[in-house]
């Protein structure tokens, strides 16, 4: 590990460990009450005491989170790439998109839970999620299918390349560093479009992190409340993490962007 | 000497009505080297795309000897134009992967180019791990790998410095001659069209054409040598004589 690999670890560690002792000492120092904000000693209590059930919480939101955006990847992926084999398909389609996109899952989330049925909640929370991971995924695969550059759409063309080779050969691996983008931005919203559907739909159907919150603020459990966020971070982490060790494991040998690619 | 293909009254206009060519006359004899020059705008560029088919043109007739199949066009063009994803060898190989061929002999045949072009040891390096020239031979390899007919070539070498464009331009000619390739060049350079080419097309600007034409044969080797000899310079002279003259007769 060289100098520069263990600052870039270090540094933040080394500050996050001394923003905690702080909180720590003033919480003591200023006698906050815990409702009010309570010490990280005592969150960390908190997540010992209910550490199964919050891991219980954890797995259900990850797994709404993950199957959303696998949903997310495939459907955009696919949208994307339809949309780069036909111009008159892509100015359908693409208006309507952009109208999911911005219509707030706050606002459809309770259509989708009486179309679904309160007795199929996962599932709401699913589509809910797969609405707001999309449009990176499919707005960014659109653009990198659609960035090629002119000389080698030429030379496919000059071998008499067919459309699903000038796809599979050109398009797909020139679309990659769009993709693998997108995909990190598709992952953080699919994690937020699970917690606020989880909010709305609420009233102990769900059983994620953000139902736990919901239900530890309705308990005055605040250090509960705080450990359920914390692993709501670091899921959030995790994930960003993931994505960004997978964008460097296919870019790394080709592409610049992953040349100093920070991990 | 046969003549691969004619080019009759050839006339290209863009949609927004700029006309870039008129009534261009030439031929490409087989197994010859010619070459384009003119300065920037006069659409030798255009024309070369014109002949490789990735342009249409809006007047006159391009007569082929035969009609060119599938992998009898190699194109190289200003920039390397390799696909950044794949190795020096996967690049290579573009052509027959796209033809579906994957016999052990196409296999050889990649190696074969790979070695011709100097590059044997770099076959599993990736494109932005070599160097501009190096860029530049992988880019002639692939061009070459499905043996065709002829090689259009649009200032291959201009974003070179001096001394790689000389050795490439060296290369090239061996090249050439041992693959038996027709080669029809665009360059804005004299000297470097003197050098390669057996016959040049001196091109005037707005709209292109030919301005005038010039058989050349070299004496003795075409090496370092050469182009300092006094030969080479009357030729370079003559050549850049006409070539004002072609701008001037524009403006």
């Amino acid at each position: 590990m060289t100098h520069e690999t263990l600052l870039k670890f270090l540094a933040p560690l080394l500050l996050g460990l001394a923003v905690l002792g702080l909180w720590e000492a003033l919480c003591r120092w200023q006698d906050v009450p815990v409702f009010v904000l309570p010490k990280p000693s005592d969150i960390f209590l908190a997540l010992l005491e209910n550490f199964a059930s919050l891991m219980s919480s954890l797995w259900a939101t990850l797994r709404v989170t993950l199957l959303a955006f696998f949903t997310a990847l495939v459907l955009g992926v696919a949208l994307a790439a339809l949309f780069s084999q036909s111009r008159l398909l892509e100015l359908m389609l693409y208006p309507y998109a952009v109208v999911l996109q911005v219509t707030p899952v706050v606002a459809i989330a309770p259509l989708i839970l009486i179309w679904v049925g309160f007795d199929r909640v996962e599932l709401a929370l699913l589509i809910l999620a797969t609405i707001v991971a999309f449009f990176p995924i499919l707005s960014s695969a659109t653009l990198g299918f659609r960035s090629i550059d002119t000389n080698q759409r030429d030379l496919f063309q000059l071998y008499r390349a067919g459309r699903w080779q000038k796809f599979r050969y050109l398009q797909f691996p020139s679309a990659l560093p769009y993709l693998l983008n997108g995909m990190k931005v598709s992952a953080g919203l699919a994690l937020i479009g699970a917690v606020v559907a989880e909010f709305v739909a609420g009233s102990g159907a769900a059983t994620g992190l953000a139902w736990r919150i919901v239900e530890s603020g309705n308990r005055l459990q605040i250090p509960k409340m705080f450990a359920a966020l914390l692993l709501l971070s670091l899921l959030g982490i995790f994930l960003f993490f993931l994505l960004t060790w997978l964008e460097h494991l296919i870019l790394r040998k080709w592409h610049e962007s992953a040349r100093n690619l920070t991990l | 000497m046969t003549a691969l293909l004619t080019i009759h009254h050839l006339c290209k206009t863009f949609d927004n009505g700029t006309a870039a060519l008129t009534d261009v006359e030439l031929s490409v004899s087989a197994g010859q080297v010619t070459t384009l020059l003119g300065a920037s705008g006069c659409g030798k560029s255009t024309l070369l795309k014109i002949v490789a088919g990735l342009l249409s043109k809006s007047a006159g007739q391009i007569d082929w000897a035969d009609v060119p199949a599938r992998g009898d066009i190699g194109f190289v063009f200003q920039e390397p134009t390799l696909l950044p994803w794949a190795t020096v060898r996967d690049n290579v190989a573009l052509p027959f992967t796209l033809f579906h061929h994957k016999s052990p002999d196409e296999a050889a045949r990649v190696q074969n180019i790979i070695d011709l072009v100097g590059l044997a040891g770099f076959e599993g390096a990736y494109p932005r791990e070599l160097s501009g020239g190096m860029k530049m031979r992988v880019s002639l390899a692939r061009a070459l790998v499905s043996k065709p007919k002829v090689l259009l070539m649009d200032e291959p070498f201009a974003a070179l410095d001096e001394i790689t464009r000389a050795k490439l331009n060296s290369d090239l000619l061996q090249i050439c001659a041992q693959e038996k390739v027709t080669v029809l060049f665009v360059t804005h350079s004299v000297q470097e069209a003197v050098f390669l080419s057996d016959s040049i097309f001196v091109m005037r600007p707005r709209p292109g054409r030919v301005y005038q034409h010039f058989s050349l044969t070299h004496a003795g080797l075409r090496n370092e040598d050469y182009r300092l000899s006094a030969a080479f310079g009357e030729k370079v002279r003559e050549i850049s004589l006409s070539l004002k003259a072609s701008m001037e007769t524009t403006s």
